[in-house]
């Protein structure tokens, strides 16, 4: 079977961010051919997708059956809450479509369970979007698979975000975050990012979670008992020590988009990453003290990801972080929140 | 000026020699060791007078005339050598940590007390100048209230053959104490407040520290003695609730250009923080009064460091109690 000049690609919700769809908008093997959703979702995710179809030049088509009935689509783009994840994958997976999708994977292990079996069972290629194509996450993945470190030991990921979400604790203010970008969790939501570094630069997988975790910052997570800083302690494969720190730190915390670091402790060597770099740094008058100093000199971290996906469809192989590797990701936050409930060391759940 | 009796010429030995020599407020009198290549290579280049053998032989020998001890020699005789140079009257310095156990650091501790001379363990990160403006901030309010400490240390591999003192933790406590103390007792003075969870990793030169607290606060430090060259390396993030401190040797490192690559080029922080130790612990018996980190600092990072061994033996968590621990 010949393979398709271009794969038509279907946006399914843009509820949370609009940068998964987008960085397919422009590729030379994709063709984005609208944006679909349930009509029964919330009035604001509509508003949301329509703006999306504008930004795509493509029509918003509420009714997911009979946008696939029209479109046709080999692809479907999945970046609705992530209540909503679960549901929309699957049911793109049920019609054959290939699932790219926003992070986290979803709320349960159970509903990642659900993904898993159907993309599986339909046999088509699933991609959990992340950052692994950031330029120095394959370096030190070259460095360490190249064996110039030895055998590794230990990792430690560093991944503070240095942006608010919404008023301080104790504070008086009124809240201005709507509910729709209320978080569900640090870990919960970023998490995906570091342990998928981990397991990019490594190849290996946590077994064993003691986590920690606090509402130390905003309001609004502490009033839902979720968690804006965390930190994990992983028991990995082949004996590797691992560690997580993740946090949503505020806006003073940090001159560029965060701390972003990751050391790498090998048999005869070791290496400290720092994500962004190289990265630029332009200081003017007349910034805003939200503004953003640097700048990342690489701007096909997302293009590099969706070339590797169409060499996935193209070829039948892998995606860069499939649908079980997303699966033992959650698996991992989930026994490290579970961990911090209890206060003793939790086992990462296997599939069954 | 405190006149200063050396007590081990081991590896932290020139260090040392150079803060004293350094320093205004102390002086190197003496250097003993009970082998004569260090103790003689030590006091020349000290300038002072070389004692061949312990404590308690330079204490009965007619050259006694020193203030104070730095206690510089294997762990496992740290607690013995403090109580003969205490029970001597004479303040004491002693390398980390303080003894091979908690009970027995609160031995050496309550005797400094009875005796009423000073005593202060060496615990250098307090005193690492980086480290110094981090609590500085800290304690100006700038950070607001500690949530999120995370540390990392690496350091060149142990020398000496493998059945050296360091290689056996029999006489060096194992990692928990021998190094662990410095990021244990780095947590309690940032994050001023005792631990509730202890849950350590471990593995062949490498020992990872997690720490959890009431407040919700939280501590991760990661320590490997298995860096195959250079200098070591240091880095400290600590999350507050206004705002964030970043001390590390990576980001504003020298690079030295001299053919290939550029290398790294690291200034000697640790010389600083040695010297800045010794001038404290002098400063603090010419002023008759307690040394800024304590015997007491020192039992309480061994009591964590003890649960943080029992956590790596066990592969459980360490609950702290009032008196203890206890595993789940």
């Amino acid at each position: 079977m010949s393979l398709p000049e271009r794969y038509r690609v279907l946006a399914l919700s843009a509820a949370k961010h609009d940068y998964v769809p987008l960085a397919f908008k422009d590729h030379p093997r994709f063709q984005v051919v609208g944006v679909s959703d349930e009509p029964s979702a919330a009035g604001w995710v509509h508003k949301c997708n329509e703006q999306l179809a504008v930004d795509l030049g493509v029509p918003y088509e509420p009714g997911i059956d009979a946008a696939i009935v029209r479109h046709r689509p080999h692809v479907a783009v999945v970046s609705s809450e992530a209540a909503r994840h679960a549901q929309l994958s699957v049911r793109a997976a049920n019609a054959g479509l290939h699932v790219v999708q926003d992070k986290p994977m979803a709320p349960t292990v159970a509903d990642c369970d659900a993904i898993v079996e159907a993309v599986e069972r339909a046999g088509v290629r699933f991609l959990l979007w992340n950052r692994n194509t950031q330029p120095a996450i394959e370096e030190a993945r070259r460095i360490v698979h190249a064996g110039e470190i030895g055998e590794p030991r230990a990792i430690h990921v560093d991944f503070f975000f240095c942006k608010d979400a919404g008023v301080l604790l104790n504070s008086d203010e009124p809240e201005e975050i709507p509910d729709s970008w209320l978080s569900e969790g640090e870990l919960t939501v970023e998490g995906i990012y570091p342990l998928a570094y981990m397991r990019h630069i490594l190849g290996l997988d946590a077994v064993r979670a003691f986590g920690r975790a606090s509402a130390h910052f905003f309001r609004r997570h502490a009033e839902r008992g979720v968690e804006d800083i965390a930190t994990v302690s992983l028991e990995m494969e082949r004996g590797v020590i691992g560690s997580l720190c993740s946090g949503r730190i505020g806006r003073p915390s940090h001159p560029n988009i965060g701390e972003l670091r990751i050391h790498v402790v090998g048999s005869t060597g070791a290496l400290v990453v720092a994500e962004p770099r190289p990265e630029v740094a332009v200081h003017t008058r007349g910034l805003a003290p939200d503004d953003d100093r640097n700048r990342r000199t690489d701007q096909e971290t997302d293009r590099r990801q969706v070339d590797h996906f169409v060499t996935a469809l193209d070829t039948g192989g892998d995606t860069l972080l499939n649908a079980r590797q997303g699966r033992h990701i959650v698996a991992t936050v989930v026994a490290a929140l579970e961990s911090a409930r209890t206060g003793r060391p939790c086992d990462v759940a296997r599939p069954s | 000026m405190i006149r200063l009796a050396l007590v081990g010429c081991g590896r932290n030995a020139p260090a040392l020699v150079a803060a004293a020599a350094a320093s205004d407020h102390c002086e190197l009198s003496v250097v003993a060791d009970i082998d004569p290549q260090p103790a003689g290579s030590v006091a020349r280049t000290a300038n002072a007078f070389r004692h061949l053998g312990d404590l308690e032989s330079l204490l009965a020998s007619g050259n006694a005339d020193f203030d104070a001890v730095i206690v510089n020699t294997p762990n496992d005789s740290h607690a013995h050598i403090a109580l003969t140079a205490i029970r001597a009257g004479r303040h004491v310095l002693v390398e980390k940590p303080l003894a091979l156990s908690a009970d027995e650091a609160g031995e050496v501790t309550q005797a400094a007390e009875r005796a009423d001379v000073r005593l202060m363990p060496a615990h250098t990160l307090r005193f690492m100048p980086a480290n110094v403006q981090v609590h500085r901030a800290l304690a100006a309010g700038e950070l607001g209230k500690p949530g999120m400490l995370r540390s990392h240390r690496w350091l060149r591999r142990f020398p000496g053959p493998p059945g050296g003192w360091k290689h056996d933790p029999a006489r060096s406590g194992g990692l928990c104490l021998h190094e662990g103390v410095h990021e244990i007792d780095q947590a309690l003075w940032l994050i001023d407040e005792r631990p509730t969870h202890v849950h350590a990793l471990a593995a062949p030169e490498l020992l990872q520290i997690h720490l959890g607290y009431a407040s919700g606060a939280m501590a991760i430090c990661g320590i490997t003695t298995g860096l195959p060259l250079g200098s070591g390396y240091y880095s400290l993030a600590l999350i507050g609730s206004l705002g964030a401190a970043y001390a590390d040797d990576h980001h504003n490192v020298h690079l030295v250009y001299r053919g290939g690559r550029p290398q790294a080029a690291l200034t000697d922080l640790r010389a600083s923080a040695v010297r800045a130790q010794l001038d404290e612990f002098a400063q603090a018996i010419t002023e008759g009064r307690d040394p800024s980190v304590s015997g007491a600092d020192a039992v309480a990072a061994l009591q964590i460091a003890e649960a943080a061994a029992a956590s790596v033996a066990s592969g459980q968590t360490a609950h702290l109690t009032e008196n203890g621990y206890v595993l789940a």
